[in-house]
């Protein structure tokens, strides 16, 4: 029987509940369920997840047979480069220092734009390094080294 | 009348040159440190706070207050123009503010933000001089059973929240609700879903998951949509809120104002609440609802001033108990400690100086605040037309910096991309962030409350329906849930016969 | 004429990044002193924390920097400084919740909890106070446990968390006195003295510094402290111990440095934070929010901490006293 997806956004929408559910379904039953007098930790997560898989496993039907086809369209540059920034500032930050951090966080966030310029990239990561460490190195006294450790 | 007195007090202790100028300070600080994306009130308040350590007293507090409204009123801002919230308040904002701003409306969106938190704010410094006493007297009435119906009202406001889809944003509330499981479980002292992690151990932040999913998210998916290059210049047209936009927004205003005062007492989550109930009645009583989602302006004006008088009223339990509301006021709270003040009922009377110079304050810093902004109105626009591409790097750097330095930890930063991915697969999948946020902010203390009325009752459920405020809460719950389902069911029932 | 603007700039910033530059090449004399915390801003122990190193600045006049780093009992806070350089400028306070966790063999530790680090003094101490709600008509401690005992499992008493001071304190005095008492825990001291002070929870063994100001302003009535004597803030009240010998129920703040810090730099800080809290005016102010200054030798520092590290471990097998959990253990 062939099978057409009505809504692709519904189908992973509901795979992605489903997979929530019962992801929350296996934390919760390592921990205590308790009496109703006294609810352990597990009691609660078990409720909510059942709940998450019955209404994943509802949106995922539910795909089949309604809702709006639109396609889903992704660009992965703007994203894959803007997080790329951000983590990488994230685990350069205590290590290499505000400056090394935020190099890497704007010229990778600055490539992730369709309007990329290397000269007006760089000199945006002079004045923003600059500005910041201003206002939250000396101005707000925020504990960040600058430099990396020589 | 002893109110006069008290007022006169208050500003005569305000009205000085010195005071004033630090009311400025602090709220010219407060709204630059609020606006930086990523860093929200909290953050701003401790940041700030050794600033005010080596000023006397009355100046030191007020400045603080100053901090504390600056801040409220620059996250707004950021939530309207860049959608990233900086306190929980502040989410709905981020709604039909932002895309007001996005249809080039930012100008007028600013402005009755701060139009409506002013009023709040006159309003709100008028009810805790005069009822500050009862209405602690009724915080203190709510005990675990009452906030957790209360709770149940805000998660069926989330789900009203929704423009599109119920089954799905019911399936963000729930999820929401998971994710807030996250961490130490008061009641066992169990860490949950934290696979090992210390960090998270204690918890996901509010302001790393609504920086993640609304704010960069935002960002990215902007640059993915080439065509939508200035969302903000296209059409600039008023600086300023027009006559036609207060009409529609006063009525919203003043019932926001009224939710928010109320609520803002309420230790926790009050003034987020206050703020989400506003917009859902806002979005049940307006005439016609397609509009929230839109840029519908009552759908900003109702939730910023509740936003706002929540803000103030918070201060009553701080000052007249000595107990915070919410983490913002314990910080404050710890500020008048380091100053040698102790708050309690006998603040009133011993210090009556400091309690109303503080309470009149609010109300000079609020209309400093709108002095101030109106005008900045101008340069945020101005600053807007900037190309998006010198922009968000400033955004994104600003928000990474902001977030580190609520808890000096790239742990952070790291989360926050990790719901900025979240966030983004869920708007490619059309299911809204809004209510996930919701639920992600009421879970935990859901739960919490839920077994604690367990625990006190001895197992007996019909706890909830006994006590009279929680009944009463639970009943608005059902009669909303049952106002959401019956449009629901006629739409339906149209959307099959037109397909047939 | 935009680029040019923007060259200013950059020219501009590439010289105070320059200028900072030197900072990492030089040993800067005037470098910081970070001071990690295990808690959070505006509590009371930040204003211990804030109002020595607000006084100490001003004698060795270099800036102590406050590091708020709240979470899991001060272990974070703890993990820093145990990875920070060992040159004498980063130090950590924490208080008993860590020690408590060292004693149960908490695995949150990912470093030795006191072997990582170089000793240098206590700063101070505070203490819990048996607070109950004007409704419930007791006077003193006896009456408690006479009510206690004639009504076991009835009695709700509330604690600032599973783990804290205050549990601990409340199962410890169970088991000392043979009663039997429902544990109701919240998030927090301050969130739990709401509810003893609406009379939903009777009784609380409260963190002296939340609950002062209560007590001052007659929201909650004193019964008893649980320290070795009777403190000036509460004149007239009774020590637990009168009835109950032996019991104490009081909190220490443990100040350390990263292991290999130079002996000198630690009595350097030893010396100045002694000096500060022997000042009248901190030791006034500190008195008032309900701390005791007990500056101390590295010695004395750990052989406080041992005593409470065998403690610990007793009271646990004999009472409900956990870290985490209920009763069933995990699957």
């Amino acid at each position: 029987m062939q099978l057409r997806i009505c809504s692709q956004k519904d189908f992973y929408a509901g795979l992605m509940f489903t997979g929530f559910g019962i992801f929350a379904l296996y934390e919760a039953h390592k921990y205590d369920m308790g009496v109703i007098e006294r609810m352990g930790p597990g009691y609660f997560p078990t409720i909510l997840g059942a709940l998450l898989v019955g209404l994943g496993l509802a949106v995922f039907v539910r795909s089949f047979f309604s809702g709006v086809a639109t396609k889903i369209r992704v660009d992965l540059r703007p994203i894959v480069l803007v997080l790329s920034g951000v983590v990488a500032f994230g685990l350069l930050l205590n290590v290499a220092g505000l400056v090394v951090a935020a190099f890497a966080l704007i010229t990778l966030a600055c490539l992730g734009s369709w309007e990329f310029r290397l000269r007006d990239t760089l000199i945006m990561f002079v004045i923003l390094v600059a500005f910041c460490t201003l206002v939250f190195y000396y101005g707000l006294e925020v504990s960040m080294p600058l430099w990396p450790e020589f | 009348m002893e109110l006069f007195d008290h007022l006169a007090l208050g500003f005569s202790v305000v009205l000085t040159p010195q005071t004033l100028l630090y009311c400025l300070m602090g709220v010219t600080l407060g709204t630059l440190v609020g606006v930086l994306p990523g860093v929200g009130p909290l953050a701003t308040i401790a940041v700030l706070l050794p600033f005010t350590f080596n000023l006397p007293t009355i100046p030191a507090l007020i400045m603080l207050a100053g901090i504390y409204y600056g801040s409220q009123y620059g996250g707004s801002t950021t939530a309207i123009l860049l959608k990233v919230p900086g306190e929980s308040s502040a989410v709905v904002a981020c709604l039909d503010g932002h895309e007001m701003a996005r249809q080039g409306r930012a100008g007028p969106a600013l402005g009755i933000a701060a139009l409506g938190s002013f009023f709040a704010g006159t309003v709100a410094t008028v009810v805790i001089a005069l009822f500050a006493p009862p209405l602690v007297a009724v915080a203190l009435e709510f005990g675990a059973t009452e906030f957790f119906s209360l709770m149940v009202l805000g998660l069926v406001s989330a789900v009203v929240l929704a423009h599109g889809d119920m089954l799905k944003a019911v399936a963000m509330v729930v999820l929401g609700l998971i994710a807030s499981l996250a961490g130490i479980d008061t009641n066992s002292g169990e860490t949950r879903f934290a696979f090992g992690s210390l960090q998270l151990a204690e918890g996901l932040s509010f302001v790393i998951v609504a920086l993640g999913m609304f704010g960069f998210a935002e960002i990215i998916t902007n640059l993915e949509r080439h065509d939508v290059r200035e969302p903000f210049t296209s059409k600039v047209s008023n600086i300023l809120p027009t006559k036609d936009d207060i009409k529609q927004a006063w009525k919203a205003v003043v019932r926001g104002t009224a939710l928010g005062a109320f609520f803002g007492v309420l230790p926790g989550t009050g003034a987020t609440i206050s703020a989400f109930a506003s917009y859902s009645m806002e979005k049940k009583i307006a005439k016609d609802p397609s509009r929230f989602g839109k840029g519908a302006i009552e759908g900003l004006a109702g939730p910023e001033s509740a936003n706002n008088s929540a803000a103030q009223t918070a201060f009553i339990p701080m000052l007249t108990l000595g107990l915070p509301a919410s983490a913002t006021m314990a910080v404050m709270l710890g500020a008048l400690m380091l100053q040698g003040i102790n708050p309690g009922p006998q603040v009133m009377t011993s210090n009556p100086e400091l309690f109303w110079g503080i309470i009149v304050s609010m109300w000079v810093g609020n209309l400093m605040l709108v002095v101030l902004n109106l005008p900045m109105i101008g340069i945020w626009i101005r600053l807007l037309t900037v190309p998006y591409r010198y922009l968000y790097p400033a955004v994104l750097i600003f928000a990474c910096i902001g977030t580190y330095s609520v808890s000096n930890s790239s742990f952070d930063i790291l989360m926050t991309a990790g719901f900025a991915v979240f966030g983004f697969i869920c708007a490619k999948l059309e299911c809204e962030a809004a209510p996930f946020l919701l639920a992600f902010i009421l879970g935990t203390p859901m739960e919490e409350h839920f077994r604690r009325a367990l625990l006190l009752s001895r197992g007996d459920l019909t706890t909830f329906v006994t006590q009279p405020i929680s009944a009463g809460f639970l009943v608005a719950s059902v009669v909303l849930l049952l106002f959401m389902i019956a449009p629901n069911f006629r739409r339906t029932r149209e959307e099959a016969t037109v397909e047939e | 004429m935009k680029f040019m603007k923007g060259f200013v700039f950059a020219v501009l910033g590439a010289a105070i990044m320059v200028w900072t530059a030197g900072d990492a090449f030089a040993e800067d004399p005037n470098k910081r002193i970070r001071w990690v915390i295990g808690f959070g801003t505006g509590g009371a122990s930040d204003f211990l924390t804030r109002t020595v190193a607000k006084e100490a600045e001003k004698t060795i006049k270099k800036k102590i920097i406050v590091e708020n780093r709240r979470g899991a009992s001060g272990i974070i806070a703890a993990g820093v400084a145990a990875r920070a350089k060992p040159d004498g400028h980063t130090i950590v306070l924490v208080s008993t919740s860590y020690f408590n966790n060292a004693a149960l063999g908490s695995k949150k530790f990912k470093f030795k909890p006191i072997q990582s680090f170089e000793p240098i003094m206590l700063l101070a101490r505070t203490y819990n106070i048996v607070v109950v709600n004007k409704k419930f008509k007791v006077k003193s401690v006896q009456d408690i446990i006479d009510y206690a005992k004639k009504n076991p499992g009835k009695l709700n008493y509330a604690s600032g968390g599973i783990g804290t001071g205050t549990h601990f304190g409340t199962e410890f005095f169970k088991w000392k006195t043979g009663t039997d008492m429902v544990h109701i825990p919240f998030k927090g001291t301050k969130k739990a003295l709401i509810d003893v002070i609406a009379g939903r929870v009777p009784l609380m063994f409260a963190g002296a510094a939340a609950v002062l100001p209560q007590i001052r302003a007659g929201k909650l009535q004193p019964i008893a402290v649980a320290t070795k004597e009777p403190v000036a803030e509460l004149p007239g009240v009774p020590t637990v111990a009168k009835t109950v010998p032996g019991f104490t129920n009081t909190v220490f703040y443990a100040l350390f440095a990263p292991k290999g810090t130079p002996r000198d730099r630690v009595r350097f800080i030893n010396r100045t934070f002694t000096k500060v809290l022997k000042k009248k005016s901190i030791i006034a102010k500190l008195q008032k929010r309900g701390f005791k200054p007990t500056p101390s030798t590295p010695e004395g520092m750990i052989a406080h901490i041992n005593e409470h590290l065998k403690l610990v471990p007793m009271v646990a097998k004999k009472t409900g006293f956990r870290l985490k959990g209920s009763r069933k253990k995990r699957k």
